[in-house]
Order: structure tokens, then C-alpha cells, then sequence
């Protein structure tokens, strides 16, 4: 009984501010768990990278949360603020760019018109410096894990932000299940288009993660 | 050049500004993320009117893995070695990153009230303390009254 007082009260709370118990700022990119908890979506990534549990009660994290993130606010990418009239930044992944979610491009932004060499950012739970010079993301315990960055005109060609696609594909209201039967036909194969793009995330650990434990489960 | 996350910065600020009573955490002045702390010994406890201090650092992962903190002054509970490691779930397999330092530290307080011998990291004072717990209280008491107080 506590724990559904708890729930609620987290809800409530999340309708006024809708602050996240992670990162303890403003819900970027909200994620609904089953359980009812709400977290930004890399907030949630950094956890479940570790213990696949909720960070409020500890409840099993279901796969499909992660893949198939319950979004409470649509991902519109082209409404996001844009730097120097038109700048944003973005990380390459496997088949293309992803614009960096809003928090990280602003610290991203600060550093690069301080004239910053390098600086530490926490992205989904893990820590990567960033050199300016070379234009490199670098996870900081395992250097070897590089991506390129570029800070670019915001409309340049890319897959989504910060492991989202654009809502017109992948939001739907009250829909738990977040990507539309039109991205079936759009995507040829889907199951491993959706997977793919998934570990073009700030995460790929997740992803081995996960297709571990879909071998696993076989 | 590594800054520190806003998290950090936003649990510090509440920590001053609403404070846990019977507990003070503050930030070194040369390093934030190294907090000294005193916690004051609960009431109807052996540890009661004794101040304990205790340090707190947050690692450079903190929320996604735990505070370390331990105990400088010296304390005498079945669940806190001599070196001031405390044994605590939440501190190893329990953490999770909703918890704060605050509620750590508050888990710390509640953990003066309820020895648990059953689970214990200082051995001899488990023992005594299931075998003979007046004689285990009398000394908690008593290291209370030597280490904890008017220091």
C-alpha cells in the first residue's frame, strides 16, 4: 500500500515539474516505466545499464521499456533549442548522426565558447571526456570507445536525438508500445533496424546487455 | 576541468538549506565532492549525546554507484569496524541512484538505533553484543562517553 501512495505521489509530482529522481533536474525526454515511475530517458539508460531495476521501487525493468521507451512528451527534435541562431550538437553512431539530447548539448555548447580543450560530461550514467580539439567523445575508463562529434547546422541529416527517433515515427499518446505499425513498412527489417539504432545510444552496453539475455532466454 | 554535475550541486544546496536534523554534512572547501559530516547519536540509544563525525565522498559515478562513507570517530556497533566501515546494503548491493546523501546518512542515524549483531563486520562486538547485550550496550555507552563526546 505504501508503495501505490508512493506512486502516486511520484506521478503528481510529475505532472507539476516532473522532476527526476536521477539527475534531480527537469524530466528530459520522460520515460514511464510499468511500475509508474518516471525518468529521463538516459537517466533510465545509465541505471538499467547496471541493475535492470527501477531506482524508486526496485521493480524488474522490462525489456521493451528501454527499447520501446513509454515517452510521456513527444520527441520533437526541430522545437529544440538551437545555438548561435541554427547550431546544434550531435555524436555519430553506427549508420548516421544523433543530435545529443538538450542537457548535454548545453554543457557541450559552455564548454566549446569557453574555449575548453577538453571536459567531462555524465551521460547516461557514464563519464566521457570530450576533446574539442579532435572533435571526439571518449568514454573515460574505456578510451578505446570513441565516437566523432561535430557541432553543425541543426538541420542536417540525423537519425534522432540521443537514441530517440522524431516522434512522428516512434510517439504515440497512451500507447505503450512507442513505435507505429507505419514503421514496419518504412524500416525493411525492423526487429534489427530498431535494435541497431537502439545501441547508437549513448549505451552500447545496454544493447550487448540485452541481446545477451535474449541468448540467454533461448 | 571536470566539473561538478548538477546533482551534486543541487543536493549540496539542499543540504544547506533544509538541513536533516541531528545530522550536518558539509562540502570540503578544497574538494565537493568530500563531505565532513557529524551525526548526532539517536535518542533512547546507547550512542545518545555523543557526536559522531564521519566522511562522506562521492565517486566519480555517484548517483550510479554509492557514496564511500565511513566513521573517523570511534564507535562501538556490531555493524561498524574499527576502521569505520560501516556494513549497510544500501551502501554496496542495495544503492540505487534515487537515494541521496541525505537519505544515507539518514540510514546511517537509524542504524545507531538498531544494531543488528546477525550481520556483523566487527566480530567480537557482535558476539558479546548477541551474548551479552547489557555488557554490549555498557560499552557502547561507554565509548560514546570517551570518543563521541566534548571533543
Amino acid at each position: 500500500m505504501a508503495e501505490s501512495i508512493e506512486i502516486v505521489e511520484q506521478i503528481d509530482k510529475c505532472n507539476f515539474n516532473r522532476e527526476c529522481a536521477v539527475c534531480l533536474q527537469k524530466c528530459v525526454h520522460p520515460v514511464q516505466l510499468p511500475c509508474g515511475h518516471v525518468f529521463c530517458f538516459l537517466c533510465l539508460k545509465g541505471f538499467a545499464n547496471q541493475n535492470r531495476k527501477c531506482a524508486m521501487c526496485r521493480q524488474e525493468i522490462p525489456r521493451d521499456s528501454i527499447d520501446q521507451p513509454h515517452l510521456l512528451e513527444p520527441v520533437l527534435i526541430d522545437k529544440l533549442e538551437t545555438f548561435d541562431d541554427g547550431y546544434q550538437w550531435f555524436y555519430e553512431g553506427r549508420n548516421g548522426w544523433w543530435q545529443y539530447d538538450e542537457r548535454t548539448s548545453k554543457d557541450l555548447e559552455v564548454s566549446y565558447k569557453n574555449n575548453e580543450k577538453t571536459s567531462e560530461l555524465l551521460i547516461a550514467g557514464c563519464l566521457y571526456i570530450i576533446d574539442l580539439e579532435n572533435m571526439l567523445q571518449i568514454r573515460r575508463n574505456d578510451p578505446s570507445r570513441r565516437r566523432r562529434i561535430k557541432r553543425d547546422y541543426s538541420t542536417v541529416p540525423r537519425k534522432g536525438v540521443a537514441g530517440l527517433h522524431q516522434s512522428s515515427q516512434t510517439f504515440h499518446v497512451n500507447d505503450n508500445v512507442a513505435t507505429s505499425s507505419k514503421d514496419s513498412t518504412v524500416n525493411a527489417s525492423t526487429a534489427n533496424a530498431d535494435s541497431t539504432e537502439a545501441e547508437d545510444g549513448d549505451t552500447d552496453d545496454l544493447e550487448r546487455q540485452l541481446r545477451g539475455i535474449i541468448l540467454h532466454d533461448h | 576541468m571536470a566539473s561538478l554535475p548538477r546533482r551534486i550541486i543541487k543536493e549540496t544546496q539542499r543540504l544547506m538549506q533544509e538541513p536533516v536534523p541531528g545530522i550536518s554534512a558539509v562540502p570540503d572547501d578544497s574538494n565537493a565532492r568530500y563531505f565532513h559530516v557529524i551525526v548526532t547519536g539517536p535518542e533512547d540509544s546507547p550512542f545518545e549525546g555523543g557526536l559522531f563525525k564521519l566522511e562522506l565522498f562521492l565517486p566519480e559515478d555517484y548517483p550510479m554507484s554509492a557514496p564511500k562513507v565511513r566513521f573517523i570517530t570511534k564507535i562501538y556497533h556490531p555493524n561498524i569496524d574499527r576502521l569505520g566501515r560501516i556494513c549497510l546494503d544500501i551502501l554496496k548491493d542495495k544503492w540505487s541512484p534515487a537515494l541521496q546523501i541525505r537519505t544515507v546518512l539518514l540510514s546511517i542515524q537509524a542504524l545507531l538505533s538498531a544494531p543488528n549483531p546477525d550481520d556483523p563486520l566487527a566480530n567480537d562486538v557482535a558476539e558479546l553484543w548477541k551474548v551479552n547485550e547489557s555488557e554490549a550496550i555498557r560499552n557502547a555507552k561507554e565509548w560514546t562517553r570517551r570518543y563521541a563526546m566534548d571533543n
